[in-house]
């Protein structure tokens, strides 16, 4: 799916050969062995999905867009110390994943600014495998474009009534407008988990 | 001649072979309910791919319990699995609310789809504090639609409905269904 983007391995252990399997309320694409550690984590920290054997409902593709593995690094991993050395063995790996997920020992808040403005300077674009996955995704981009269609009209409008202001001042705002939208869309997202607020 | 006391002997000593179908969304614990049985240990699991066949002996029966894979995709092809199947045991995920629609709606067509089967609910993980009860959950999956009985032990007709306690992982709930069976 959006593993190309993404970062093209599991975001655990980074194996050979492609992620079939996502956690979607995290947002990261993982392999089958983590997918039995994010499992045993339980629902209310880690839900698993088949990336090409399960049907995905577009809240948890917009989840996986919003997050993805660069991104999920960038906040679970924050406090990773410089000499840290990925585990390769199973029990090991549990470790790492409950640490990193369950305890959140290397999760930075302050992360959360910092992606979010460059996931508004370029927005995320999922290479997308299996057909009901594509239609999904596609469904949720013509609801995006919508919402979009809708925000610019009224920015259209808006402009009007107050006397006229400068052509720069105009892209100004509409810019801060655009960026203080992205923010809201994906801190304020309702099926964002709560630990992202 | 050979042949009558062969089955005589096979009918006194030998074993009774039952085949089980075991389903459930995915994450409910069947894999871990299957070595459980098996080998009376928790094993570390992977999302299960294809299906794992155990033969587990109880008594003079011996269980041929079939455990498949269930990603929504591949839940059609349930009611292939294990030809000639004598029951059906549906695990559900007893901390997992959300889904429990789902189970429920899973549930009901494989009841459709197979008319001659024993059906067993297992509500698994009853260790969990926020486990749902086995009450809740007989009515939330709509069991009582199905037939009488609401629990093990009041279930008793043809197609028996009943809605069984478990922890695969911490107490011995499963060995109760041997007894349902």
């Amino acid at each position: 799916m959006a593993s190309a983007h993404h970062g093209s391995s599991c975001i655990e252990r980074m194996p050979p050969g492609g992620p079939r399997w996502a956690s979607w309320n995290i947002g990261v694409f993982i392999c089958i062995r983590c997918a039995g550690i994010h499992r045993n984590l339980g629902v209310h920290i880690s839900r698993v999905k088949s990336v090409n054997l399960d049907q995905w409902t577009p809240e948890q593709i917009q989840c996986m867009q919003d997050m993805g593995n660069t991104k999920a690094r960038l906040l679970y991993e924050a406090n990773l110390p410089e000499n840290f050395r990925r585990p390769q063995t199973d029990q090991a790996v549990e470790f790492f994943i409950r640490d990193k997920y369950e305890k959140k020992k290397y999760y930075d808040k302050n992360a959360i600014a910092v992606t979010n403005i460059s996931s508004s300077d370029a927005p995320l674009q999922p290479l997308v495998a299996s057909p009901s996955l594509q239609a999904a995704v596609e469904k949720s981009k013509l609801e995006k474009e919508k919402e979009k269609k809708k925000e610019e009209k009224k920015r259209e409008k808006e402009p009007e009534k107050p006397a006229k202001p400068l052509t720069t001042e105009k892209s100004l705002h509409s810019k801060s407008y655009k960026q203080a939208f992205s923010k809201l869309r994906c801190t304020k997202h309702p099926k964002t988990p709560q630990f992202f607020m | 001649m050979g042949n009558i006391f062969a089955n005589l002997f096979k009918g006194l000593f030998g074993k009774k072979e039952m085949r089980i179908l075991m389903v459930g969304l995915d994450r409910a614990g069947k894999t871990t309910i299957l070595y459980k049985l098996k080998l009376n240990e928790v094993v570390e699991t992977m999302p299960t791919i294809g299906f794992n066949v155990e033969t587990v002996e109880y008594k003079n029966i011996s269980f041929v319990v079939w455990d498949v894979h269930s990603q929504n995709k591949s839940r059609v092809f349930w009611s292939q699995y294990c030809p000639g199947r004598h029951g059906l045991i549906f695990v559900v995920d007893s901390t997992d609310q959300e889904r429990m629609e789902e189970a429920r709606q899973e549930m009901m067509r494989m009841m459709t789809e197979l008319k001659d089967v024993v059906l067993l609910v297992l509500a698994n993980k009853q260790d969990l504090p926020n486990a749902m009860s086995t009450a809740e959950i007989t009515d939330k999956l709509g069991l009582h639609s199905l037939g009488r009985g609401q629990t093990r032990d009041d279930a008793d007709d043809d197609r028996a409905q009943g809605c069984c306690p478990a922890s695969a992982c911490k107490q011995a709930g499963p060995p109760q269904c041997h007894e349902h069976s």
